[in-house]
């Protein structure tokens, strides 16, 4: 009875949704169109990467199109067996019902009618086995029809035509961040500037107007990069740890950097927890020692997202280059003698860090996974990272060969968006800048 | 609009695309989900039991790929709105009068 189990009318709307959904997919795969506001490399290589993930959005509608004609050819032939079977089945039941009669006959008959009533009996019984027969036979075509199907079913995403992941969108989002980091290490040396310009400044309103600025970049720094977001409300110090925070992280792994560079980022993340408060606080000396280790920290977190991302920066454009540059050249000419800066951050943190969390109530945000697929969790330190004033050994000159390292302005490729070879991204390495050739530089 | 050298920015442009993408991330993955629905009921009216793993195994990865697909999309478009963003506070700190100035834009 498989046969009649099937349902064409249902079939039939099931190719049709399907015949939908890929005219839907289609639509997607239409994309918008540029915009006249974006212009220049980032917006060609957005646009590349659009129009690649569009073409396999549309990749994927022929295949559902086929498959809904599948499903409506199965349909029709369905339709087509069941019209068989009730023909069938008619005839069967016919037979069967003039068989039973001539059965009944059989016991009255005389001789003579007999043997023929037996004869035709003799055909009906061979008839109505045939028919079965024939209806086992359409149950056998419908299997047969079912399993082609289900093979085509199994074979109908477009796998080869749709990679999944696109090597491209990584390079895009490695641009953003290299990007992000340029601005990074701008706000970073701006905010060093500005707490040189303060304990330079000696008129009220000079002075004024340079903390009300500190704040101001401070604020940015918080919203751009990974600078410890430390409300006034979790003053005193006791409880900055347990503040959600993103340097705490990097004060524990040192951004999963190894060698001096996870030292270098602990150290800078500790003093910038301890700075953001400073900064916080409205008394001009804090504000100025908290202002040195924040941009520093700022400053070096940006050198690091150019570093790692200097691949993708190279086609970024003059902007960038210029200002890390100008950045490094003004951080070298303004920065602050390290021992002032170490001497005013450990009385500092001598004369307010008081006490701290026990460790298992401290749980700090951090993402895990694999990358592209991050997700947050919140992980209970099982050891309370101590701020050893003794180890705070700011070495602020290290940041400055971030901005050496970028060298002299590259050309900048307008490439055949056929035949440009993307670069792959650059692992993370430990490698001091000194140590890669130049030549690595150029895209 | 922002005009920066070989960069020519309306950061609000770069975000409403950014979201324009998310959003037909968001429309390819439910998709993805009605051709799942679609091939889980197939099994059903088919009219033959053996059909039904085969259908339940195409559903599978026509989500499984169009939600993959969609990931994809909605990674882009949200890389999209970070440049938006990363525009903003360029264009904000670079009125800045600390920040330096020379060279940026030429």
């Amino acid at each position: 009875m498989s046969v009649m189990n099937a349902s064409p009318s249902a079939l039939s709307a099931l190719a049709r949704d399907l015949g939908a959904h890929s005219q839907g997919l289609r639509t997607l795969g239409q994309g918008g169109s540029a915009t006249g506001l974006w212009r220049g490399l980032a917006a060609w290589e957005q646009q590349a990467c659009e129009d690649q993930w569009c073409a396999e959005l549309t990749h994927c509608a022929p295949a559902l199109d086929q498959l809904a004609e599948q499903i409506a050819r199965y349909s029709a032939t369905v339709q087509a067996l069941q019209e068989q079977w009730s023909r069938w089945d008619a005839r069967i039941q016919g037979w069967s019902a003039e068989a039973d009669r001539i059965w009944a006959l059989l016991a009255s008959a005389d001789p003579g009618t007999r043997v023929a009533l037996e004869q035709r009996w003799e055909e009906l019984t061979v008839s109505i086995r045939s028919g079965r027969q024939t209806l086992s036979g359409l149950d056998d075509e419908l299997d047969e029809h079912a399993v082609a199907l289900g093979q085509q079913i199994r074979d109908s995403w477009p796998a080869q035509l749709v990679r999944d992941g696109i090597n491209g969108y990584g390079i895009y989002k490695g641009t953003t961040r290299g990007f992000t980091g340029l601005t990074q290490a701008a706000l970073g040396t701006g905010i060093l500037s500005l707490a040189v310009q303060l304990s330079r400044a000696v008129d009220v309103a000079a002075r004024s107007r340079i903390l009300s600025d500190i704040r101001l970049f401070s604020d940015l720094a918080r919203r751009v990069g990974p600078v410890a977001r430390v409300p006034l409300r979790f003053v005193p110090v006791a409880s900055v740890v347990s503040t959600a925070s993103t340097a705490i992280p990097d004060l524990i792994d040192g951004n999963d950097y190894e060698g001096w560079r996870g030292t270098t980022t602990q150290v800078l993340a500790g003093g910038a927890l301890v700075g953001s408060v400073a900064i916080s606080i409205p008394t001009p000396v804090t504000v100025g020692t908290g202002a040195v280790v924040v941009g520093a920290y700022t400053a070096w977190m940006g050198g690091n997202a150019v570093y790692d991302n200097r691949a993708v920066i190279m086609r970024y454009g003059s902007l960038g280059f210029a200002w890390a540059k100008q950045s490094a050249a003004q951080l070298a000419q303004e920065l602050p003698d390290p021992d002032d800066v170490q001497e005013a951050t450990g009385q500092w943190l001598h004369d307010n860090v008081v006490s701290l969390p026990d460790p298992g109530e401290v749980k700090v945000p951090v993402s895990v996974g694999l990358p592209g697929i991050r997700v947050p969790v919140n992980v209970p330190i099982p050891r309370i990272p101590t701020i050893d004033v003794d180890d705070l050994n700011l070495d602020l000159p290290e940041i400055q060969q971030w901005g050496d390292y970028l060298g002299p302005m590259p050309p900048i490729p307008i490439p055949n968006p056929m035949e440009f070879d993307w670069p792959p991204l650059l692992p993370r390495t430990n490698v001091a800048p000194e140590a890669v050739p130049p030549t690595e530089m150029m895209p | 609009m922002t005009s920066q050298g070989d960069l020519a920015v309306d950061p609000g442009a770069v975000e409403t695309r950014g979201k324009a993408l998310v959003q037909s991330a968001d429309s390819s993955r439910r998709i993805g989900v009605r051709v799942q629905a679609a091939l889980e009921q197939l099994g059903q009216v088919a009219g033959v039991a053996s059909l039904n793993a085969a259908a339940l195994d195409g559903a599978s990865r026509w989500s499984v790929g169009l939600d993959r697909v969609g990931a994809a999309g909605e990674s882009l478009g949200l890389a999209t709105q970070a440049s938006a963003q990363a525009y903003r506070d360029v264009e904000w700190a670079s009125q800045s009068r600390f920040l330096p100035t020379t060279g940026a834009g030429q």
